[in-house]
C-alpha cells in the first residue's frame, strides 16, 4: 500500500445569520484527488466536490460541524507536494482555505482531514 | 567484425535506402510512455537526456540528491560545498525550479491541454549538476557539470490519462469516505466537546480557540490511529489496487532542449578550472498512443580538442504496447570541424520486452558509428535491466 499522511486541521468560518452555506474542494498541484462530506452524520458528497450547498433545514449552522476529507494521490513526477483548496461561502465572507503536505514518497497519498467548525 | 566505408556518393545512396527500409521494415512508433520517462528502458537512447549534467559527465549517479523545496536546495548545497568553501565531491543533484513551491492554483485538469511555450519551460524545467573524479590518484582532477532541460512543446494529456484521472477521483473519494468511517467510530466525543466549549464561549475568541486547538490535537491522534489500523489498511489497499498505477501520458507535440556543460579542475583548484566539453540537445517528437517519431539534433562539443566536436542528425520511430516496444533508428554522426573526417552513422533496431513486471530484455541489433577514421561496427547487444524503483510510471508535467 502506498503510504499515507496526514494533514487534518479544526477550522472556524463565520456564518453570521447564514442558514446556508456553499463547499467548493479544488486539488492543486497537479495531482488528483477526491473528497467526502460529511455534514450532520450524513455523507452528502462524494468524489469531486463543487458549490454543494449544507443547511439546517432554515435553522441555525452555529455550532455545527462540516466534516470535509480529501485523499490525494501524488502523481506529478516533478514534485512531492500536494495542496488543496475549501473554498467556503455564504457565510459573513466567503472565504479560502489551503493547506498543503508533501507526501512520504512518489505515488503516496495525503489525506486532508478538516473539520469545518461554524460559529 | 565487417569494415565498410561510405566516401563514395553511390555509397552514400545506398545508404539511404538501407536506412529506409530498415526503418519500414521494423515499423517502428514511439510509445506515449516514452515522453512519459516510463518503465520501457533506453538502451539506445536517442531523446534529450532527462540530467544532461551527468549524461555529459558520463555519470550514472546512485544518489542523487532532489530537493524539493527551497529549504532542502539550500541545505544540500550547503552540506555538500562545506557551506561554499569547497567543491562538492562526487555529487549529483537535480531539481525543478518550478516545483519547489507548491502551486495549489494548478489542477490536473487546467493542465491538460496543450501549454504555451513559457508555461511549458517554466513547468517542464529542470536543473542538475554533478561533480566526480574524473582524474587519477596521482593527478586528481574534479569534473562538475552542469545542465538544464526543458520543454518548449509538452502535448497535452492523452483522452485516457483524462479518463483514468476522472475514474481516480472518484476512487480517492471512496478512500476518503473509508477514512470517514473508520474516523467517525471514534472522533464523537471530541466533536461533542468541541461543540459544548463553543455554546459555552459565548463568542470568546480566545476560548474558542483553545477549543479548537484541543479538538484538532485530538483529531491529529485519532487519525494516525485510524492509518495504523490494520482493517483500515487492508480496506484501502483494496482501493489503491483498483487505482493501479496512474501513468499520466501526455501525447502530441514535444520539442526538448537540453544544454550542458562540464569543467575540469586539477588539484581542485578554481583558478586552474577549463572547460571539458559541451552539449546542445534538440528533440521534436510526436506522440500518439503506441506510437512515437522522434528526431533529435545532437552537437557535443570538446573544450580541449575542438575537432572531436561532434554532431548527430537522427530520427527514430518506435511502437509500444503493453509489455514490449520495438523502434528503430538512424544518426548520422560528424565532426564539422575535422579536416578530412568521415561522416559515419548508426543504424539500429531495437526490441525491448517485459518478462516480468519491472525486469526488461532489450535486443539490438545493426551498424553501430565505428572509429572516427573510417570503418563500421557491428551493433549487437542482449541486455537484462532490473527496474527496481518505484513501478510508477509517469509522464512529464
Amino acid at each position: 500500500m502506498a503510504n499515507q499522511v496526514l494533514f487534518n486541521k479544526t477550522q472556524v468560518y463565520e456564518v453570521g445569520g447564514a442558514t446556508t452555506v456553499s463547499v467548493s474542494v479544488t486539488i492543486g498541484d497537479g495531482q488528483v484527488g477526491g473528497s467526502s462530506v460529511v455534514w450532520r452524520g450524513a455523507t452528502v458528497a462524494q468524489g469531486e466536490v463543487a458549490g454543494l450547498h449544507v443547511d439546517n433545514s432554515g435553522g441555525s449552522l452555529t455550532g455545527e460541524l462540516l466534516l470535509c476529507t480529501t485523499a490525494v494521490r501524488d502523481i506529478n513526477p516533478a514534485t512531492n507536494h500536494t495542496a488543496v483548496t475549501y473554498e467556503l461561502g455564504g457565510g459573513s465572507t466567503d472565504q479560502s482555505f489551503t493547506y498543503s503536505i508533501d507526501v512520504s514518497e512518489p505515488g503516496g497519498t495525503a489525506i486532508y482531514a478538516i473539520t469545518f467548525v461554524f460559529i | 567484425m565487417s569494415s565498410i566505408s561510405y566516401r563514395s556518393g553511390g555509397g552514400r545512396a545506398s545508404r539511404w535506402i538501407v536506412a529506409l527500409v530498415a526503418a519500414a521494415a521494423l515499423a517502428g512508433t514511439a510509445s506515449a510512455q516514452e515522453n512519459s520517462g516510463g518503465d520501457v528502458p533506453a538502451y539506445n537512447t536517442i531523446r534529450t537526456p532527462a540530467s544532461p549534467a551527468f549524461v555529459l559527465l558520463g555519470l550514472e549517479p546512485s544518489s542523487v540528491e532532489r530537493p524539493n523545496t527551497p529549504a532542502d536546495l539550500a541545505l544540500t548545497v550547503l552540506n555538500s560545498t562545506a557551506a561554499l568553501t569547497s567543491l562538492p565531491k562526487n555529487f549529483a543533484l537535480e531539481a525543478s525550479p518550478f516545483w519547489l513551491v507548491s502551486h495549489p492554483e494548478i489542477t490536473w485538469q487546467s493542465d491538460a491541454g496543450v501549454r504555451d511555450p513559457l508555461t511549458s519551460m517554466a513547468r517542464t524545467t529542470t536543473v542538475s549538476v554533478a561533480t566526480a573524479q574524473i582524474g587519477t590518484s596521482a593527478l586528481p582532477v574534479t569534473g562538475l557539470s552542469a545542465g538544464l532541460r526543458t520543454s518548449i512543446f509538452s502535448g497535452a494529456l492523452s483522452d485516457s490519462t483524462r479518463a483514468r484521472l476522472l475514474a481516480a477521483e472518484a476512487n480517492l473519494g471512496g478512500q476518503s469516505a473509508i477514512f470517514n468511517s473508520f474516523l467517525a467510530t471514534k472522533r464523537g466525543p471530541a466533536d461533542s466537546a468541541l461543540q459544548a466549549a463553543i455554546r459555552a464561549a459565548g463568542g470568546d475568541q480566545q476560548k474558542i480557540a483553545v477549543a479548537v486547538a484541543a479538538h484538532e490535537a485530538a483529531i491529529r491522534s485519532l487519525g494516525a490511529a485510524v492509518l495504523a489500523d490494520p482493517a483500515y489498511q487492508a480496506a484501502i489497499a483494496h482501493e489503491q489496487e483498483k487505482l493501479g498505477d496512474l501513468s499520466v501520458d501526455r501525447e502530441g507535440f514535444f520539442l526538448d532542449l537540453a544544454l550542458a556543460s562540464a569543467w575540469q579542475y586539477p588539484n581542485d583548484q578554481l583558478d586552474s578550472g577549463s572547460i571539458l566539453r559541451w552539449g546542445v540537445w534538440l528533440t521534436p517528437s510526436w506522440n500518439h498512443e503506441h506510437f512515437s517519431v522522434t528526431a533529435v539534433l545532437r552537437y557535443t562539443g570538446d573544450g580541449v580538442h575542438g575537432a572531436n566536436d561532434e554532431m548527430d542528425l537522427g530520427a527514430r520511430l518506435l511502437y509500444s504496447a503493453a509489455s514490449f516496444a520495438i523502434s528503430g533508428e538512424y544518426v548520422n554522426r560528424s565532426r564539422p570541424n575535422a579536416s578530412g573526417a568521415v561522416a559515419r552513422y548508426r543504424l539500429a533496431g531495437i526490441f525491448d520486452y517485459e518478462m516480468k513486471k519491472g525486469i526488461w530484455v532489450s535486443a539490438t541489433f545493426g551498424r553501430d558509428y565505428g572509429a572516427p577514421s573510417g570503418g563500421a561496427t557491428l551493433l549487437a547487444r542482449l541486455g537484462l535491466s532490473l527496474n527496481v524503483s518505484s513501478s510508477r510510471s509517469v509522464g512529464e508535467p
